[in-house]
Parts: structure tokens; sequence; C-alpha cells
């Protein structure tokens, strides 16, 4: 039977002879070829991102520009939206990359938190002197990466007062913490000394129970969730970029909210 | 071979390839239990044990019906809904959860609308056995079927906790 998709009037054969070499380079075998690339290029989204491929560098020099975008679109004087106390969620979320199980507690009467790099007073911290410094509450939503949220209310010390305090050098361009549960983190200077961002040590007007980061973590209301690390252990004011856990696994940098 | 055999054989194995490959992957064994899911059979001394080890945190009873109670797999399927808290013979808190019935809504995610269909029962679940997940609960110490295999719960049969009150129930991380 003739196909019902043969067309009635045939192109002149002679087309094809014009065109022989070029129709002799066509091969299925590309079209194959093509759609693995293809394929492996979206696995790369997967890959460590210190990936010296051209793909890899293409993606992180992509990610890199977006930081500086958000970067620059960032107010330090506009305020996060904050919420009544009736709103808040008792107790919070938890979420680390590793099961609640695998928490392990910080002695608060040992824990000491260092200070390096630009600062001109490194003398270490106890929870003692921490709590003598002024306390700000904010009342401000928690917005994770990974798509959900909730209201959180977190008291503590704003962590400008504090570099303020141990006369950190505030014209650097990175804050980094390092923390009991090796989680580094690290936030731009402008974020550090935004007034919605504190070293908390309390949550709903209590000690921060132990999963959520005792005795001291980050909150800040202009980043994602990821970027707020718990049990910090040592603070550094640095020019050298810093990079994060999350970061060195390919997540943005910046991370604003 | 005639040539017009041909394609359909290969367009057979090409089906066959399509078809029976991840079909293979699927049934070459079964992947481990991630460790937070709950084993099956789990007496109640061992459902304590893993609670204790999950933190236990403060939390107002009244703040805990209406929550969905949430499978710990990664889409975090709905199973009920808690409807609220009652003591124990032991001195223990049992969670109140009504189950879906026939045409149940709960699943849907349509909270306003809390009718769970036609056949919807409630069964008492020992606190021991779930953990709060931001403002879900998870069901951790025993497994969807045991769930829906507990015995239907008689409202009134036990003393209601007052909302004012505070329990501590273990916490967990999301599941995706």
């Amino acid at each position: 039977m003739r196909s019902p998709f043969r067309p009635l009037k045939v192109p002149d054969p002679s087309i094809l002879d014009d065109h022989r070499p070029l129709v002799r380079q066509i091969e299925r075998r590309g079209l194959l070829r093509g759609g693995l690339s293809l394929g492996a290029l979206t696995m790369l989204t997967g890959c460590d991102v210190t990936d010296t491929t051209a793909v890899g560098r293409a993606l992180r020099a992509v990610s890199d520009f977006n930081d500086g975008v958000q970067a620059a679109l960032f107010d330090p004087r506009k305020l996060a939206p904050e919420y009544p106390a009736s709103q808040v969620l008792k107790p919070p979320r938890f979420n680390a990359y590793y099961d609640v199980e695998d928490v392990k507690p910080v002695d608060g009467e040992a824990w000491r938190l260092e200070l390096a790099g630009l600062i001109s007073d490194k003398r270490p911290w106890t929870r003692r002197r921490i709590a003598e410094l002024p306390e700000r509450e904010i009342i401000i939503r928690h917005v994770c990466v990974e798509g959900w949220d909730y209201i959180g209310q977190w008291s503590g010390v704003p962590l400008r007062a504090f570099l303020e305090r141990v006369g950190a050098d505030l014209t650097a361009k990175y804050v980094a913490f390092k923390t009991a549960d090796d989680y580094p983190s690290s936030i731009d200077m402008a974020s550090a000394l935004h007034p919605q961002t504190l070293l908390a040590t309390r949550y709903a007007g209590q000690d921060l129970p132990d999963p959520y980061g005792y005795p001291l973590r980050l909150r800040t209301a202009v980043k994602l969730g990821f970027k707020n690390p718990k049990w910090i252990t040592a603070i550094e004011v640095t020019n050298a970029y810093p990079g994060g856990y999350w970061e060195s696994r390919g997540f943005n940098w910046f991370a604003g909210l | 071979m005639t040539a017009r055999a041909f394609p359909c054989a290969l367009g057979a194995v090409l089906l066959t390839l399509a078809l029976a490959g991840p079909g293979r992957a699927q049934t070459a064994g079964p992947s481990p239990t991630p460790d937070h899911m709950p084993k099956p059979g789990m007496s109640a001394p061992e459902m304590a044990d893993r609670a204790a080890g999950r933190f236990p945190q403060p939390v107002r009873v009244g703040d805990l019906p209406g929550r969905f109670l949430l499978q710990p797999e990664e889409s975090q399927p709905v199973l009920g809904r808690v409807t609220g808290l009652v003591r124990r013979d032991d001195g223990g808190a049992d969670a109140i959860v009504r189950l879906d019935g026939v045409l149940g809504l709960t699943r849907l995610g349509l909270q306003p609308l809390a009718w769970s269909g036609v056949g919807a029962r409630l069964v008492a679940v020992p606190v021991e056995a779930v953990a709060l997940l931001g403002e879900y609960v998870a069901l951790m110490g025993m497994t969807p079927e045991r769930l829906r295999a507990l015995p239907t719960f008689a409202p009134g049969s036990a003393t209601a906790i007052p909302p004012g009150e505070t329990l501590r129930i273990g916490i967990v991380r999301p599941f995706h």
C-alpha cells in the first residue's frame, strides 16, 4: 500500500545530486551522540563544583554573576517583615545535613567563641560575657531553600554591635563562621551589619535548645536558612572568600532574601 | 528478513529495551531503608528509646490538633490529622489521629475542608511514635500499615489532656 504520508508531488531528484556531499555527512549516530552529550550536561548540575571542565567553569561563572547581582540589589537599610508573637512556631523546625539523633550537644560552660582575622581584640568570649552585651529580639520568617518556612522568635546580640565591640574591620568583605558540627559558613559584611542579623542565644525567650544551636548561632532575616550556622565556635573577619558547607556543593553563596 | 519486517523488529527491540531497562534496575534488590524510617514491629520500649534520642522539646497540647501526620519518606504523604491528645492508663500520652476514609480530603491538602470521607475513624498513637516536624507531625515509631491496623478509638474513652498543658515530644528534620 502506498504510504498516506507520501507527497503526491515528489521533488526533482536532481536536488539530491546537487547536495550529495552534505547528505553523506548526515548520520543518525550524530543525533545519538548529540543526545548523549546533552544528557551529560544535565548530569553536571549534581557534580562537584570544583569541576574544572569548561561546563563546570561556565556554570560557576553564572552562579558568581548571580551573587554579584544579589549583592548589588541588597539594601542594608531595608528591614525584613516582623510578625506578632502569636504566630511563632514552638518548637521551631529542625534541619541539618544529618539526622537529629546525630546532634552532638555543646557544653555551654566549656564553650568559647574564638575570634580570628581582621579583629583587633581577639580574646575568646564566654557565654556569661556574651549575655552582658545589648540584646535584641526579632520575630522573623525562616525561609529554607528546600521550600518550607516558619516564623521564629530569636534574641541575641546584633552581629554589628558585636563586631564593633571587638574592633573588627567593618570594611572587610566577609564574616566567616566555624561551628561544632563542622558546618563552615560565611556572609558578606553588608548583611553582617544589617540590624536584623543576630548572634542568637535564645528562642521564644528561652535558652536555645541543643538541636537549634546552643549556645550560639547566627540568625539573619536577610538570608536563606542554610546561611544561619548553629553551634558557632569561631568568627573570622576576612577579605579572602571563605565559602561554606553547601556553597562548596554548588549552592549560591549570597543566598539573599 | 524482508525490508518491511526489519523496522518492525528494530522497533520491538527498542521498545523492549525502553520498558525492560528501568524495570530490571528497580527489581535488582530493595534499597536499604533509611535509618530514620520506622522498623516494622517496634515494641513500646524500643519506640520510647528512639523517641528519647530525638531531643524531645516542650510543645503546648493545644498547638497539636489540626496538624497533619506525615509518613517519613521523601514525598511526605499525609496519613491523617491529629485531633487531640489523651492520657494513657500508664500515665503516658496518646495522640488521637483521624485516618481518612473513602474520598477523604485530608490527603489533598485542603486544610479548610476537614471532612475525612466516608468511614473515617480515630486511632490512638503513642506520642513516642511521633515526632514534631515544624508545623507537622511525623510517624516515626510504626509503619503506616501498623497505624491503619490500630483499633478504632472511641471518643470519651480516655481523659483528654487540656490544651494548656505542655508535653515533650521529639523532633525530626524534613524527609526531602
